[in-house]
């Protein structure tokens, strides 16, 4: 389950990452403002956890046009150092725009799916549990429809592939970029409304999340969506079963140390191209 | 850097004798803030020389700040080692650290590179925090003593009990680690690692064995990061894994990057620059971070070269004015 | 010519991408002191022969030797110190700095102070930055560019660009050295210019290996010819020979360099 989350950020960085080459180091941020955004259409606004979802979703994705347009394509013919910095910087600013609109207290979202229980294969799981990989993976369904078969999902795929190319066949490189990264902070919103039930929110949760979405887009290989997700679910796998059999207070390393060595066997990631 | 003209000469003394007068100007806080100005200073240029003039981004520096720290601390408290002799001690160790983080990195371009130091920077943090036994974990290591007092041959002994002490301790290890990095930087070795900078092929062609430099750099500017925390941790006289964590290499790269990054004085200009500010906008406290952030997006989209880099453009221009304005 | 001992030597060199054969079972030789063209056009392989030579890419199959070792393995470095210089197709030179500065980047190989010399200013290490300082002026020198010393490298003019990659290439003392299209955007005058650059460089006792496209440079200026087409090498020996060769002919109609020209 945990997977799934993983799997949807990654999904976003490796999207962002292969149209724009820039990592959005700040997509974490998103997934938690995303999490506030359900947070308030709930408690303020009292509308059901689907709408709350759907909330998450657009205003992240405006969210992500801004910051296209006035964060990183000003700094899109800079070295990549640059960009990485001004995610950086982004990070910062939503981070600590949420601590002090929101404050640092915990919140919970409370999703009518998280009281009924159901037993799947012995196991028993609140249907939240469920939910998040039932959409997750119903996003990520129609995450592949789109760039496969719709007209802008093959701008996208050009625009990745080779951005020059793509302008000499009159794609607008630009809109295009907007709207992947529109699409990419989508995912990152619903993510962190999704997970907010479950992990309840608050302003620093964008921080493990995306740092362990930047370990599985490398894993995968940067710019590969399949490798994203695969990841994703990778290491929610081996994060639970480490935390059962090896050890719970390591748990966040087996990331990160399994990353420094695979990258140090291969270099370009595990489905990246070299 | 600037040239060795009679102005840049006594604006470095300038700077040498304010900030050797500088305790008896201003109060406790700002003194506080001083000391802890010098200290990430040394850690922003042990940066810079990894940065600024190799190229490479490293996210890791927290984490030699803190193996420096801690192998410090660990001697003196739990071994009863002189602090002087745990000094190369801790040098060594990070040092060590980072050729290991090198060796398994270097190979790796651009973005993959950053998030490689960054990830081996958690694990390390991860270890400092859970390795109870030997670093006393979340706990902290506290009590930890001020220098041992070195003997002066019939003058009785330097003592470093006060703040005061320590702080011209810090401040003689900064203007030691500018000068090395100056005669580094003006050698054949500085020449290489800017090569490799700005263009890996030519410099490789140009026989510079990209992979020994590289690891040079970072072993140097390891050791020289692992020195800060050891000022640090006698400083401050108590440790945690937090304190002396990733974050101080984060705002480090933040530093160098507002400071300017590649050049020489940047790291420090963007070091007391960045912990200064705050104090004059002392009703933004709790904005800080939140600035910081704006700052740095403003800064990174509209002068790259950060203050020093736009300071030098503005000298240009003006030396360019008077000649073009010649009839 | 001088029928010295042999600098370079090329064994059945292939060097394939994928399924793509760039270089395929190319054999030739260097003769030390001579001035040897590969020419060919676009897409023959030229450029990756000097890669592969200069130890940028790694050979696919095949031996190539330089000073009689082989340099299976060999990174660029090791190859510069062997004494290999190159310039590349597009000229590669740091922008930033003057041109003086990028000359003595390129003495890295030959300085011998080390770290602790550096950083104590001791005498020796004095002695050779001014040895090395006067050293790149003579090269500054020899190119042709002792009075722009101090000026940007990225402000001078193309040719003059060219130069300071030259001088770079040069200031390691090589014995053998690779020009990748020397004369890309020079005018008229400025390749006549080149030419005696060239010889000047022959006549101190560099090999030359010269990739080029016009043809008068290649024939007024060699001592022997190569000709790749589709990585595979048709041709070898005097410029007379090769220029007149039907298969040579063959390989150039259609494009706007022909040999006549």
């Amino acid at each position: 389950m945990v997977g799934s989350i993983y799997a949807l950020i990654a999904m976003g960085v490796a999207m962002i990452y292969g149209v724009m080459n820039v990592p959005d180091f700040a997509l974490g941020a998103k997934a938690m403002l995303g999490g506030y955004v359900a947070f308030f259409m709930m408690a303020s606004f009292h509308q059901a956890y689907g709408a709350a979802l759907a909330a998450s979703i657009i205003v992240l994705a405006i969210v992500g046009l801004g910051v296209e347009r006035w964060i990183f394509r000003p700094v899109a013919k800079a070295p990549p150092i640059n960009g990485f910095i001004s995610a950086f910087g982004l990070l910062l600013v939503f981070e600590n725009f949420a601590l002090i609109a929101f404050g640092s207290s915990y919140r919970r979202i409370l999703s009518p799916y998280d009281r009924e229980m159901i037993n799947i294969l012995g196991a028993n799981l609140t249907m939240q549990r469920l939910l998040v990989v039932i959409i997750a993976v119903a996003l990520m369904i129609a995450m592949h429809l789109f760039i496969r078969y719709t007209r802008l999902g093959a701008a996208i795929r050009a625009s990745a592939q080779n951005p020059r190319g793509a302008v000499l066949c009159g794609i607008h490189t630009e809109r295009i970029a907007g709207i992947t990264m529109a699409i990419g902070s989508g995912l990152a919103g619903v993510a962190g409304a999704l997970i907010g039930p479950i992990g309840m929110v608050y302003p620093s949760m964008g921080d493990t999340l995306i740092v362990k979405a930047f370990v599985i887009t490398i894993l995968g290989g940067m710019g590969s969506i399949l490798g994203a997700i695969l990841g994703g679910y990778i290491l929610g796998l081996i994060e639970a079963l480490g935390a059962m059999y090896i050890s719970v207070d390591y748990k966040d390393a087996f990331a990160f140390a399994i990353l420094v060595l695979v990258l140090a066997v291969r270099p370009q990631g595990l489905f990246g191209k070299a | 850097m600037a040239p060795r003209t009679a102005t840049s000469v006594l604006a470095i003394l300038g700077v040498l004798v304010l900030a050797i007068a500088a305790p008896f100007l201003v109060n406790d806080y700002l003194f506080h803030l001083l000391v802890m100005a010098v200290i990430w200073s040394i850690l922003a240029t042990s940066l810079n020389l990894v940065m600024g003039y190799t190229g490479l981004l490293s996210l890791a520096h927290g984490a030699f700040f803190g193996m420096g720290a801690y192998t410090s601390a660990l001697l003196v408290t739990k071994c009863g080692w002189n602090f002087w002799a745990t000094i190369p001690a801790a040098m060594a160790v990070a040092a060590l650290v980072g050729v290991v983080l090198g060796v398994l990195t270097l190979r790796l371009a651009g973005h993959y590179f950053a998030v490689s130091t960054l990830s081996f920077g958690i694990v390390i943090s991860l270890i400092l925090e859970k390795w109870d036994d030997l670093t006393e974990g979340a706990r902290g290591i506290s009590s930890i003593p001020p220098p041992t007092p070195i003997p002066l041959f019939g003058l009785g002994e330097l003592r470093f009990e006060s703040d005061l002490a320590r702080y011209y301790l810090a401040l003689a290890v900064l203007i030691l680690c500018l000068l090395f990095v100056w005669r580094l930087v003006h050698s054949a070795i500085g020449r290489a690692l800017e090569a490799i900078r700005q263009n890996e092929l030519l410099a490789s062609c140009l026989g510079v064995n990209l992979v020994y430099y590289k690891l040079l750099a970072f072993s140097l500017s390891a050791a020289m990061a692992g020195l800060a925390g050891v000022l640090y941790s006698v400083y401050i006289n108590y440790l945690n894994p937090v304190d002396a964590g990733l974050w101080n290499g984060f705002y480090a790269v933040m530093y160098v990057v507002i400071g300017g990054m590649g050049t020489f004085w940047g790291p420090i200009v963007g070091t007391v620059f960045m912990v200064t500010l705050p104090e004059f906008l002392r009703v933004f406290q709790d904005y800080r971070l939140l600035l910081l952030g704006i700052l740095l997006i403003i800064m990174i989209t509209f002068l790259p070269a950060g203050i020093v880099g736009g300071i030098k453009a503005l000298w240009r221009r003006g030396m360019a004015r008077p000649a073009a304005s010649r009839p | 010519m001088n029928q010295g001992p042999v600098l370079v030597e090329l064994d059945m060199v292939t060097k394939a991408f994928g399924g793509l054969r760039a270089v395929r079972e190319v054999s030739l030789q260097v003769n030390h002191g001579e001035i040897f063209s590969v020419i060919g056009p676009n897409g023959s392989g030229k450029s990756t022969v000097f890669n592969l030579i200069s130890g940028v890419l790694p050979v696919t199959s095949g031996q190539i030797r330089i000073f009689g070792h082989d340099t299976k393995g060999l990174r660029p470095h090791q190859v510069a110190s062997l004494g290999v210089g190159r310039t590349f197709q597009t000229t590669q030179i740091f922008a930033d700095k003057t041109v003086l500065e990028n000359t003595i980047v390129g003495r890295h190989l030959q300085v011998k102070t080390g770290l602790l010399g550096a950083q104590f200013g001791t005498r020796h290490f004095r002695d050779e930055e001014a040895r090395h300082r006067v050293r790149s002026l003579e090269i500054l020198d020899v190119v042709g560019l002792r009075g722009d010393a101090d000026r940007t490298a990225g402000q001078l003019p193309n040719a003059l660009q060219q130069r300071v990659a030259i001088a770079m290439a040069l200031a390691n003392e090589p014995k053998l050295l690779l020009l990748d299209e020397p004369t890309g955007g020079l005018m008229e005058q400025e390749v006549v210019e080149l030419m005696r650059l060239l010889r000047r460089i022959r006549d101190l006792g560099v090999t030359i290996m010269l990739i080029e496209h016009k043809m008068r440079l290649v024939r007024q200026v060699s001592d022997r010819i190569a000709v790749l087409n589709n990585g595979g090498l048709i041709c070898e020996g005097k410029p007379e020979t090769v220029l007149n060769d039907a298969r040579v002919v063959e390989a150039y109609l259609g494009t706007v360099d022909a040999p006549a020209a």
